[in-house]
C-alpha cells in the first residue's frame, strides 16, 4: 500500500462523509421548507377566520360594509404566503427560500397582531416563530427574522410609536430595550443551531472513522494473504 | 495492560495512543483526537497503529469506535 | 473545521415535489422584488387605515340639561358613545375597563346607538355585556342617536369626561389607533385629569366606525375633522 494509495483512499472516505453530511443537511432544509409551507397556508386560513369572527364588518349607523381586516386577511395574507409557498414547492432547500420564509413568518406576526387589535397574547407568535425557525439549524435565518422585526419597529416606532411600544412617548432608547430581549432570545437559539450542525457533522465523521477502520483492516489482511497465502487444496480423489 | 475482547463500555474510549514511526507512543484524549481534521483521523485509522483505552483497559478499535 | 453549512450547494439536487422545472434565478429576483413591494404596500395601507382619524365635534362644555343620561353629583362622569357592532370599539371598551379599574371614583356611562327600524335587542351585543361587567359602568341604549347628537358624538369610541360639577374636562378617543388596544394619549390625559386636574391637552383623536351625524344638534360647537 503506497502513500499515494493511502491518500486516495482517505480522500474518498472523507468525501463520502461530506456527501453524507450534505445529504442529511439537505433533507432537513427541504423538509423544514415543506413544514413552513403548510404553516403559511394555515396562518392564512387562520387570519381569515380571525377577521371573519373578530371584525367582519365596519359600520356607519345601520349600514354595514366588509371590514378592512377581511380584505387584509384575504389579499395581504395571500400575498404574504404566496412567495414562501412557491419557493418551498419549486426550490426546496435553497438558501433564498428559507430567508424569505423567515421574513414572511415575522411579517405574519405583525399581521396577526394587527388583526387581533394589538392583543398582548398575539405577540407570543413572534417568539414562537423564532423557535420554529431553529428547525432549519441555520443560524443566519434567525438574523433575517430579527432584522425584519427590528426594521418594522424602527419604521413604525418613527411614524407610529404607540403601536410598537404600547406607550405614547417612548424614550429614544426604547428600541434598544426591545432589541435586547430579541437578542436574548436568539443568542441561545443560535448556539443550538451551531451545536446541531456540529452534531450532524460528527455523525458523518463517525461513519468515516468506521469506514477507515474497515478499509485499513481489509488492506492489512489482503497484504498478509499475499505474504502467506492459504495452503493449496489437496487433489480430489 | 491487557487487550480486552469484551464489548466496549457505553462511553467508548477516553484515551488514544498513536505510535510514531520510531515506535514512540503519544497519547491524546478523546476530544483532542476528535478535534484533529477528519482526513488525518481517517489516515491514522487506516494505518492501524492506534491503541484505544478506557481507563486502564485497552479496547479493540471496533469496540472503541462503536461505543464512542 | 467550521461547523456551519457550506456555501449554498446549488439547486440542482433539490427536486421539486411537483416535479416542475424551477424558474431561473433572475425570475426569482423579480418575483422577490414584486413580493416585497406588494407586502410592504399592503402593510402601509393597513397602517394608514388604522391611523385614519374619525370625525369629531365639540362636546358641550357643561353637562347638557336636556339629556336623559343620569349624572351622580359629586363624582366625575365619563360618557362613551359606542356603535354596538363596531369591532374597533372593542379596543376602546378594553381601555375603558383599564380606566375604570384605576379610578373607582369614576361614574361611567356607555351609550349604545340603536337606530330606527332595527330589531329589539340589536344594540345588546357582546360589547354591551362587556360594559355591563365593568365595575362602575352602566350600558345604556341611545335611541336614534339622540344623546350622541346632544353630546356631539359622531364616531364610535368618542369619550367625554365631566368633573364632579358637570364641567367638561376631556373629549376624544382613548385608543392610539383604530381597533388597537394599548396606551394612548387619550387614556393618559384622562388619567392625568382625574389624578391632578390638569393635562397637556384636553382632547385626543378618536378612531372607530361612524355614528349617524346629528340632524339638529341642540348644543353649541363646531366640527373637528381629525385632530
Amino acid at each position: 500500500m503506497t502513500a499515494s494509495d493511502l491518500d486516495a483512499a482517505a480522500n474518498a472516505i472523507v468525501q463520502r462523509a461530506t456527501q453524507r453530511f450534505r445529504a442529511h443537511r439537505d433533507q432537513i432544509l427541504s423538509s423544514t421548507d415543506r413544514l413552513f409551507m403548510w404553516l403559511m397556508l394555515g396562518q392564512w386560513v387562520f387570519a381569515i377566520l380571525i377577521a371573519l369572527v373578530y371584525s367582519p364588518y365596519a359600520w356607519e349607523g345601520k349600514v354595514k360594509t366588509v371590514h378592512a381586516h377581511v380584505y387584509t386577511a384575504v389579499f395581504l395574507g395571500a400575498a404574504l404566503s404566496s412567495l414562501p409557498i412557491a419557493l418551498a414547492l419549486l426550490r426546496p432547500g435553497w438558501v433564498v427560500t428559507r430567508h424569505v420564509i423567515a421574513a414572511a413568518q415575522m411579517l405574519w406576526s405583525a399581521m396577526l397582531i394587527h388583526l387581533t387589535g394589538g392583543r398582548i397574547e398575539t405577540h407570543f407568535h413572534v417568539f414562537g416563530s423564532l423557535g420554529f425557525l431553529v428547525a432549519y439549524r441555520d443560524w443566519p435565518v434567525l438574523i433575517t427574522a430579527t432584522l425584519v422585526v427590528a426594521i418594522d419597529h424602527l419604521i413604525r416606532g418613527w411614524i407610529w410609536p404607540e403601536s410598537v411600544y404600547g406607550i405614547t412617548n417612548p424614550e429614544w432608547w426604547r428600541f434598544l430595550e426591545h432589541a435586547f430581549w430579541v437578542a436574548f432570545a436568539i443568542q441561545f437559539l443560535i448556539i443550538v443551531c451551531i451545536r446541531s450542525v456540529k452534531d450532524m457533522r460528527m455523525l458523518a465523521e463517525k461513519g468515516a472513522e468506521l469506514e477507515a477502520l474497515s478499509e485499513g483492516e481489509w488492506r492489512r489482511s489482503s497484504v498478509l494473504e499475499r505474504v502467506d497465502p492459504a495452503p493449496a487444496r489437496p487433489a480430489a480423489v | 495492560m491487557t487487550r480486552s475482547s469484551t464489548p466496549g463500555s457505553p462511553a467508548g474510549y477516553d484515551r488514544i495512543g498513536i505510535a510514531d514511526a520510531d515506535g514512540a507512543i503519544r497519547y491524546l484524549s478523546k476530544s483532542e483526537f476528535e478535534n484533529l481534521p477528519v482526513a488525518e483521523r481517517v489516515r491514522l485509522l487506516m494505518g492501524g497503529k492506534l491503541q484505544f483505552f478506557q481507563g486502564d483497559r485497552q479496547l479493540t478499535a471496533r469496540e472503541a469506535l462503536k461505543g464512542a | 473545521m467550521v461547523y456551519g453549512y457550506p456555501s449554498d450547494s446549488g439547486s440542482a439536487r433539490f427536486a421539486s415535489p411537483l416535479g416542475l422545472r424551477p424558474p431561473a434565478r433572475a425570475i426569482w429576483a423579480i418575483a422577490i422584488a414584486a413580493w416585497m413591494s406588494a407586502v410592504l404596500g399592503g402593510f402601509f395601507w393597513l397602517s394608514s387605515y388604522k391611523a385614519t382619524v374619525g370625525a369629531r365635534l365639540a362636546a358641550p362644555v357643561g353637562w347638557p340639561a336636556s339629556t336623559t343620561v343620569g349624572r351622580e353629583p359629586g363624582r366625575p362622569t365619563l360618557v362613551m358613545f359606542a356603535h354596538p357592532h363596531c369591532p374597533c370599539t372593542r379596543a376602546s371598551v378594553s381601555e375603558l375597563a383599564r380606566l375604570a379599574a384605576g379610578h373607582p371614583e369614576l361614574s361611567t356611562r356607555v351609550l349604545f346607538l340603536k337606530p330606527e327600524d332595527v330589531p329589539d335587542g340589536w344594540e345588546r351585543t357582546g360589547l354591551w355585556r362587556t360594559v355591563a361587567g365593568i365595575p362602575g359602568a352602566v350600558p345604556l341604549r341611545d335611541d336614534r342617536g339622540r344623546e350622541a347628537a346632544r353630546f356631539g358624538a359622531v364616531t364610535s369610541g368618542f369619550t367625554i369626561l365631566y368633573d364632579a360639577d358637570g364641567k367638561l374636562l376631556f373629549s376624544g378617543g382613548i385608543t392610539a389607533s383604530r381597533g388597537h388596544e394599548g396606551d394612548s394619549f387619550g387614556r393618559r390625559r384622562i388619567a392625568s385629569l382625574l389624578r391632578t386636574g390638569s393635562a397637556d391637552r384636553r382632547d385626543a383623536p378618536v378612531f372607530g366606525c361612524a355614528l349617524p351625524a346629528p340632524a339638529t344638534p341642540d348644543r353649541q360647537g363646531g366640527r373637528h375633522d381629525g385632530l
